[in-house]
């Protein structure tokens, strides 16, 4: 029997995660772990390995070893699209919405793992495959609806500014009704209103939706302001780790990252 | 002194949506030129429209006295605007040198490539480069590619250069490298604009710079004015 | 056997070899500077020999006219990339290779109009007499085409790598933008790369011909092989071309010799296949890594229908059953032009899911409909089975191979499913013509008997003909209802962005699988019910023609439009009526010629056409309200 008292297993649970491209040591010996419903920055000089990390997590570019558990899963190595249906979606550091299709189209797309029906289903519009629209749509209408991209809904997405599209992103990873959200960047190109903006929905969707964040970012003062865990990565490992306050005075941090 | 650089009543956009609503802009020969503004208020549009990247672009781009009107891209850059564009557009698979050698296909575009030896003046700038020569672009870091970028369109020694966001996506320290290669660039006194999210680095090295909102100048001035504009210190600074 | 007539046998498939090798370095040329495969390149080396040959046959001296003939095929090429290619270079890259396509019909239309299809001879350079190295004796012709192709190997590789115009080729087919940022010019560069492969390919067959004859027929054939050899060396390197054509020539050899020449094909091609699962870069190319998105669509994208309406399907099923009315009334040729127009357009509909919404070019529905054909012919005649269960088991058939075949080719990007379809088709029809046991060989099956379904047999055309227009009709919902599904946006959002689709839940090679093997299920039932109208199942109206006209249909109707597949078929099948009655000629070899004219010519104007839309003002004076009307048409919305 399982002690009702101890503490609540980690979401997700990274050791000893290396990725190797040739010859470089792109990320090594990497170990964290997120809890449920989190909100965690990962920051770090360029190169230091983020958006790698993140590649490694979500399936893009597999790791050369180490573990990825998901809710005690293990995930380590899944493609992307088994990643996306274990629970963990991501947006892009250069933004990659569907051109050829609108904004409501591009998250519903985002529900897309949670639907269960192939080509026979969709060729003869059985019962199965329009109770699978129908949820698809109805999720992503309450996101774009939350996120305020409501007046949007019927254009192309490609046609939203990057503040907007940036947000259409965020809410497509969100209709796959993920337990985690990486999100790569969402700042970068934005304004100061904007990222204020953006930190607010950030809020709003670990409140409404209880799903855990992994922040890469580099506007430190966002990143400060919104995460309640940080950690540090440099030349492909981790640096340091811990809370803001903790982070912001840490002799290490500022020699490498904040130059001064 | 008429300007190098002169932009009238420019208005350009993507399919039905209007971008930029009727733009002036003047750089004289010599000047570092800053385009602020919020991301969306049209800084990369008004210099892809000055490069000639916006069919259906309307008003007057004159360069060195010039017409640009019906030229395409690779024409304006043949008449001697370079360019970091956005998002580096580095040829991956090719080499330093190879990269270095193509920046200068619009002053020789027949016979064989350069040698090195060529683009001495490229490495004293940026002596990074020199060391990765024969190493491919997409080898290089974020910081070094953007170094390359900067390399090729110096290569060919542009009379007017235009960067867009060169610290887009750079870490502080590199940061802080990029704006000192400006900073080097300007001394040496090639015609900068440049457009970028890093308003009070840029305004320490900007002659002049024009703030942009919503596709319109919204205001302009000496750096110096700018930077104490406490209206504009609070909308684009951040405080 | 011998050592020596082995090594005969090596030195005969060298020169051959050689040929393949010329044929295969312009493929790889235009390949790596503008990323189009170009299916006209075995024409241009056709065209190079046959002008020669006519030169001379009119009092040219053989020094005199290679050269004109070599310039000339350069000519060609570069007017047709400066007028066809060059105005049209925004479309998607599926919609360049079928303009190519095109251009391969036009040469072959405009050399039968004007020259006829008869072989012509060309006099060796250097005599006759041939060398002897031992007891292996070589043509001095043989020797010059391998000399002529060493020299030209070299060059390619000095161009691109230590010429400015080289180098800026290769920049400029890796990063076009990037190009342009620094005044690299691809539109015009482009000219060049086509210019030297129309010169390339004029050289091999100006100095191949005086060992064969020059023919008009032997283009399509000699493009695949050459092309068959890039792919196996690997396209992008630089010994590749080289490698692969020499490899190539050697196999045809020794399965002449050993196996049986009959079934060289079905072996060549399928080694292709094996190449391309296992080493898709070629034998010679480097791995790259993952591939990168494809280029971003253009922003003017409209939006599409998302759902499919009551009105949608009423429109459909009214226009059906009007359609099923009106047959009863037509005459025996109306009807007989609309069944095959019905069958045409099952087809068109399927290559629309693969080629439309999924970007692939698929070259081989041909392959999938004599699979149908022959499931139906064989299981009816000599297992006596009901036509409905045969059709269903074709249709079963087909959707695996697909699917299989779609699990292996789909993990790469890029122009190889046109490959690997293609290898299919000659492959299915070698085994078509070789299995007489089976298949009846070049004879067929025949005494297929007319469909029937619960007991009522479509005998008559009429029958026939309602038939085939329900077929059609439901195909037609059946796609409509896929392009309007979570299966057709995720198929649309893998062209847009492929690691985002896969972020998103995505598994985009069982997708693209799914819609090929959906498209082979409709090619399997149109070539059911072809044999079960004609009677017999043979190969020959499934091979490569057929595929151009099924390709031509879908451009005629544009890609992404249901309605449009119908028109288009109609069309295709209304055209060579319209010509024989026009010209009033009956199906002549004139006639052929006249028909490949207007095919190619379509093929190419439609494409440009389409693409008119974002050419400058001043010079689409009359292309731009067409254009428009082409837009409305829904043309306009082709996938990039």
């Amino acid at each position: 029997m399982a002690d009702i008292n101890a503490p609540a297993p980690p979401l997700l649970v990274i050791e000893a995660l290396q990725v190797r491209f040739g010859g470089l040591q792109a990320v090594q010996a990497l170990d964290f772990s997120i809890g449920a419903g989190e909100l965690v920055g990962l920051v770090g000089p360029n190169g230091a390995g983020k958006t790698t990390t993140f590649n490694a997590i979500s399936g893009l570019h597999p790791p050369t070893a180490g573990w990825v558990a998901l809710r005690g899963r293990d995930i380590t190595g899944l493609p992307p699209e088994q990643v996306s249906r274990a629970g963990v979606t991501r947006t892009f550091q250069n933004v990659r919405l569907f051109a050829e299709l609108s904004v409501l189209e591009n998250v519903m797309m985002g529900a897309f793992c949670r639907g269960r029906c192939g080509l026979l289903a969709a060729m003869l519009r059985v019962g199965r495959h329009r109770r699978t629209e129908r949820r698809a749509r109805d999720v992503a209408l309450h996101w774009i609806e939350r996120l305020g991209l409501g007046q949007y809904a019927a254009q192309p997405a490609v046609t939203l500014p990057l503040g907007l599209q940036r947000v259409a992103e965020v809410a497509r990873a969100l209709a796959g009704e993920p337990c985690l959200v990486l999100l790569d960047e969402p700042a970068a190109g934005l304004n100061t209103g904007e990222k204020a903006r953006l930190t607010e929905l950030l809020r709003v969707v670990v409140a409404d939706s209880g799903c855990a964040l992994l922040l890469v970012e580099h506007d430190m003062p966002l990143v400060m302001g919104l995460a309640e865990r940080v950690i540090v990565m440099d030349f492909g490992r981790k640096l340091a780790e811990g809370t803001p306050s903790e982070i912001a005075c840490n002799p290490d941090v500022i020699r490498v990252y904040l130059g001064a | 002194m008429t300007p190098l650089l002169t932009v009238r009543t420019l208005h350009a956009g993507y399919g039905k949506i209007t971008v930029l609503h009727g733009v002036d802009l003047d750089v004289k020969a010599g000047e570092f030129v800053a385009i602020l503004g919020a991301n969306g208020a049209g800084k990369s549009t008004l210099l892809k429209a000055i490069l000639g990247m916006m069919p259906g672009a309307s008003g007057q781009v004159s360069f060195a006295g010039r017409d640009l009107a019906g030229l395409a891209t690779p024409r304006r850059v043949r008449l001697g605007i370079g360019a970091i564009p956005e998002g580096r557009q580095l040829f991956g698979e090719m080499t330093v040198l190879e990269n270095l050698a193509l920046g200068l296909y619009v002053r020789r575009s027949f016979g064989p490539p350069p040698r090195a030896g060529a683009m001495a003046h490229v490495f004293e700038l940026l002596p990074r480069l020199a060391e990765r020569k024969h190493q491919t672009a997409a080898s290089l870091s974020g910081g070094e590619a953007q170094m390359l970028a900067i390399g090729r369109a110096l290569i060919a020694r542009p009379r007017l250069l235009l960067c867009d966001e060169p610290s887009l996506g750079l870490a502080p320290l590199r940061v802080a490298e990029m704006f000192q290669t400006l900073d080097r660039l300007r001394r040496s006194g090639v015609t900068v604009v440049l457009a970028d999210q890093n308003a009070k680095a840029a305004l320490r090295l900007a002659d002049r710079a024009y703030v942009m909102e919503t596709g319109r100048i919204v205001a302009a001035g000496t750096a110096g004015a700018l930077a104490d504009d406490p209206r504009l210190r609070e909308s684009y600074l951040g405080g | 056997m011998g050592f020596e007539s082995f090594a005969q046998l090596c030195f005969s498939g060298l020169a051959n070899g050689a040929l393949y090798a010329f044929i295969a370095l312009g493929f790889s040329l235009v390949n790596r500077s503008t990323g189009i495969i170009n299916f006209a390149q075995g024409d241009l080396t056709m065209l190079g020999g046959l002008l020669s040959a006519v030169l001379v046959a009119a009092g040219l001296p053989l020094w005199a006219a290679v050269p004109v003939a070599v310039a000339l095929c350069g000519c060609v090429s570069g007017l047709f990339y400066q007028f066809a290619i060059r105005p049209a270079r925004r479309a998607g890259m599926s919609q360049l290779t079928i303009m190519t396509i095109g251009l391969s019909i036009l040469i072959r239309g405009a050399v039968v109009t004007i020259w006829g299809s008869d072989p012509r001879a060309l006099p060796s350079f250097s005599g006759d007499a041939p060398l002897r190295l031992g007891r292996v004796s070589m043509l001095p012709q043989e020797l010059w085409l391998i000399g002529a192709l060493l020299v030209a190997v070299a060059g390619t590789w000095l161009f691109f790598h230590r010429t400015m115009i080289g180098l800026a080729l290769r920049a400029s087919a890796a990063n076009p933008l990037g190009a342009a940022y620094t005044g690299i010019d691809p539109a015009r560069l482009g000219l060049v790369a086509f210019v030297l492969a129309g010169l390339l390919g004029g050289l091999g067959g100006a100095i191949w011909t005086p060992i064969y004859f020059a023919q008009v027929d032997v283009g399509l054939g000699l493009g695949l092989k050459g092309f068959t050899a890039a792919v196996i060396g690997g396209i992008a390197t630089t010994w590749g071309p080289l490698a692969g054509g020499v490899a190539l020539a050697l196999m045809e050899a020794l399965v002449a010799l050993y196996v049986s020449p009959s079934w060289q094909d079905a072996i060549l091609y399928g080694l292709m296949l094996l190449v391309l699962f296992l080493r898709p870069q070629g034998l010679l190319g480097k791995r790259t890594s993952a591939g990168a998105d494809q280029k971003a669509v253009s922003v003017s994208a409209t939006l599409r229908r998302t759902t499919l309406g009551w009105r949608d399907v009423g429109a459909l099923l009214l226009a059906t059953v009007a359609l099923m009315l009106a047959a009863t009334r037509l005459g025996d040729t109306v009807q007989t032009s609309l069944i095959l127009a019905g069958i045409l357009a099952i087809v068109v509909l399927g290559l629309m899911l693969v080629t439309g919404y999924g970007g692939q070019l698929a070259l081989g529905q041909g392959a999938f409909m004599m699979i149908g054909a022959y499931a139906s012919g064989y299981l009816t005649v000599r297992l006596g089975w009901p036509p409905a269960a045969a059709l269903v088991c074709g249709m079963m058939l087909a959707a695996t191979t697909a699917l299989a075949l779609g699990r292996m080719i789909f993990r790469l990007q890029g122009y190889y499913l046109s490959m690997a379809s293609l290898g299919v088709l000659m492959i299915v029809l070698t085994v078509a013509r070789q299995w007489t046991a089976v298949t009846g060989g070049a004879n067929g099956l025949i005494g297929i008997p007319p469909f029937s379904l619960g007991g009522f047999v479509f005998a008559s055309d009429r029958a026939t003909c309602e038939l085939v227009i329900a077929a059609a009709g439901l195909a037609g919902f059946l796609m409509l209802s896929l392009a309007r599904s979570r299966f057709g946006r995720a198929l649309l959002a893998v062209r847009s962005s492929e690691a985002a689709a896969r972020a998103c839940g995505v598994d985009v090679v069982w997708l693209k699988a799914q819609a090929f093997a959906a498209s082979a299920a409709l090619a399997s039932l149109a070539g059911s019910l072809y044999v079960h109208y004609v009677g017999i199942a043979n190969p020959s109206p499934f091979g490569i023609e057929a595929t151009i006209a099924q390709v031509t249909a879908l451009t005629v109707g544009g890609y992404l439009l249901v309605s449009g597949a119908y028109a288009g078929s109609i069309a295709i099948i209304a055209l060579p009526l319209l010509i024989s009655w026009i010209s009033g000629s009956a199906v002549t070899q004139s006639f052929a010629g006249l028909q490949n004219l207007v095919f190619g010519g379509l093929l190419i104007g439609l494409i440009l056409l389409q693409t008119a839309g974002e050419l400058r003002p001043l010079r689409a004076w009359s292309l731009r309200p067409m254009a428009r009307l082409g837009l409305r048409l829904g043309w306009g919305r082709w996938p990039t």
